[in-house]
């Protein structure tokens, strides 16, 4: 029997001043509004928001620059390097990782990894590629399980200058761990699937189970402890006849979280 | 006069249930005409939604009555890459909107913006998916969803599966409209005001709140000369792109932009 840890979050609870300070290092003057569950600042193209512990969204920082959109052309994109710079550099100035825990059984690594985007561009006649965007995305594991969800990823889009034009920083300051539960096996799943699924169609409905994926998902905050626990993320295909009839194999496809623990 | 119009299926006969479609296309809905004075056409779900709505008249459909008469129409319930939304088996004309190449080079349902539509989001996994499959030839996206641009700005979707939840459309029509300071954060409207987000913005940042990274969600916009759709905000909050319509100009051109959750 194997075990897994649930954890409990525990997004950082910001001061007006620092955020502030974050909101000048990007260029907007204004002055923040401020509720128990959120701040936010905006000028007349950019805006910043972060939802505070107990919000939905908590611990979420997110950032709009209005003066470019995302499918914009700019002449030439920033470096893959100047991008990751900066964002190093901002995670780390303004304290926005998690603090590494001393509890030895939590593992969090966090990487930052950066790619350029391509647009696809057709004119009646030809396929061309132009790079559209250079972002900044988290792979974030405990204990060598994927975690994911809005509350936990780091996404940056820039285009050509060495500031983001969109930010989702959904982060938390630590972790603890909040109880030791038995690890339900990837084969049994598949059972609980079948189980599912067989109360909802008919008989002569087939399917495939195209990929079963352990992560940890930090979803919306819904009251009761912080909770980050593990689900099984079960990609279903089902078969289209009609389409199988004129050659197209693909069908309605549906991801499935079941929890990973009892 | 802005307008918006939803369909949503969760009870398919025909194909397997969905749970959370009502909430998410009704969120869309509710937002704009609740929040930010847009007529609310049609609301139509599960048994009366039909694919005839969406479908060009000249392949018997209604898209003329129904998709193509609002500015923004949202559908949520099945998709597949050659094929936009699934509906039911049991309503009128058939359970599934065709791309072209489907049934034939022409075949497609969607030939939309003829009238009046700007913006189609499909909440439904992998329409956008890059390249598709059929008898071994590769169909590419814009093989499959090209012709459905005759005036459409932008079809906002996905290229891989996604889940069903019931946020999508609330949250997407709140970054569209700028009450997302309220709607995802709850801060009151009057002490932050709005913040209008461009739509193709908006689809990414909604996908990046509700998906896992795993997704990929995806738009396609059309242009042509003196259009410039990529940078659309919704009527009422900034520029909205002239409609790109197919021989206006001696160039017209189709971009996929995909964006991982």
């Amino acid at each position: 029997m194997t075990q897994i840890y649930l954890y409990k979050l525990k997004p950082e609870k910001m001061q007006s001043d620092k955020f502030t300070k974050i909101s000048r290092e990007l260029g907007i003057k204004n002055k923040a509004v401020e509720t128990d569950e959120a701040m936010a600042v905006h000028d007349s193209i950019q805006a910043l928001a972060y939802a505070q512990p107990t919000a939905k969204f908590a611990g979420l920082l997110f950032y709009t620059d209005q003066s470019k959109g995302t499918a914009d052309e700019v002449k030439k994109l920033i470096d893959k390097k100047s991008a990751l710079k900066w964002a190093g550099r901002f995670l780390e100035r303004f304290d926005l990782l998690p603090k590494q825990s001393k509890d030895e059984r939590i593992k969090l690594n966090i990487e930052t990894i950066c790619d350029q985007t391509q647009a696809i561009v057709f004119d009646g006649k030809e396929r061309s590629k132009k790079k559209i965007k250079t972002e900044i995305h988290s792979k974030i594991t405990l204990n060598d399980i994927p975690v994911e969800g809005p509350r936990s990823k780091i996404r940056m889009i820039f285009k050509d200058e060495a500031k983001p034009i969109m930010m989702h920083l959904g982060m938390w300051e630590s972790i603890e761990i909040f109880e030791e539960r038995e690890l339900i096996r990837e084969h049994d799943v598949f059972t609980i699937v079948k189980e599912k699924l067989a109360q909802r169609h008919k008989d002569d409905m087939n399917y495939d189970i195209v990929d079963i994926k352990l992560a940890y998902y930090a979803d919306e905050f819904k009251g009761g402890p912080d909770l980050l626990v593990p689900y099984y993320f079960v990609e279903i295909e089902h078969e289209d006849k009609k389409a199988r009839a004129v050659g197209i194999t693909d069908g309605p496809k549906k991801i499935i979280p079941i929890p990973a623990y009892r | 006069m802005k307008e918006v119009g939803v369909e949503w299926v969760n009870d398919y006969d025909c194909h397997n249930s969905l749970t959370y479609e009502h909430e998410d296309a009704g969120g869309f809905y509710h937002e704009l005409v609740n929040h930010d004075g847009w007529v609310g056409r049609f609301n139509w779900g599960d048994k009366n939604a039909w694919e005839e709505d969406f479908k060009r008249p000249d392949k018997g459909g209604t898209a003329n009555h129904w998709v193509d008469t609002v500015d923004f129409a949202y559908f949520t319930g099945h998709g597949s890459p050659f094929v936009a939304a699934y509906f039911r088996c049991d309503v009128p004309d058939d359970d599934r909107l065709e791309a072209d190449h489907y049934s034939g080079p022409d075949n497609g349902d969607l030939r939309l913006g003829q009238q009046d539509l700007e913006w189609l989001a499909l909440e439904v996994c992998s329409t956008l998916q890059l390249n598709a499959n059929k008898d071994g030839t590769n169909y590419d996206v814009f093989d499959r969803w090209a012709k459905a641009f005759q005036g459409l700005h932008t079809i906002c979707s996905f290229t891989t599966g996604s889940m069903d939840k019931p946020e999508p459309g609330k949250y997407f029509a709140a970054l569209c409209d700028g009450r997302w300071p309220t709607v995802i954060y709850g801060i009151p409207e009057w002490m932050f005001g709005r913040f209008p987000i461009k739509v193709i913005d908006a689809w990414f940042e909604m996908t990046t709140l509700t998906q896992s990274g795993s997704v990929q969600s995806a738009v396609m916009f059309a242009n042509t000369e003196g259009t410039d759709t990529q940078n659309d905000y919704i009527w009422g909050h900034g520029h909205v792109s002239k409609d790109p319509v197919p021989g206006a100009a001696n160039w017209f051109s189709w971009t996929w932009i995909s964006h991982w959750c």
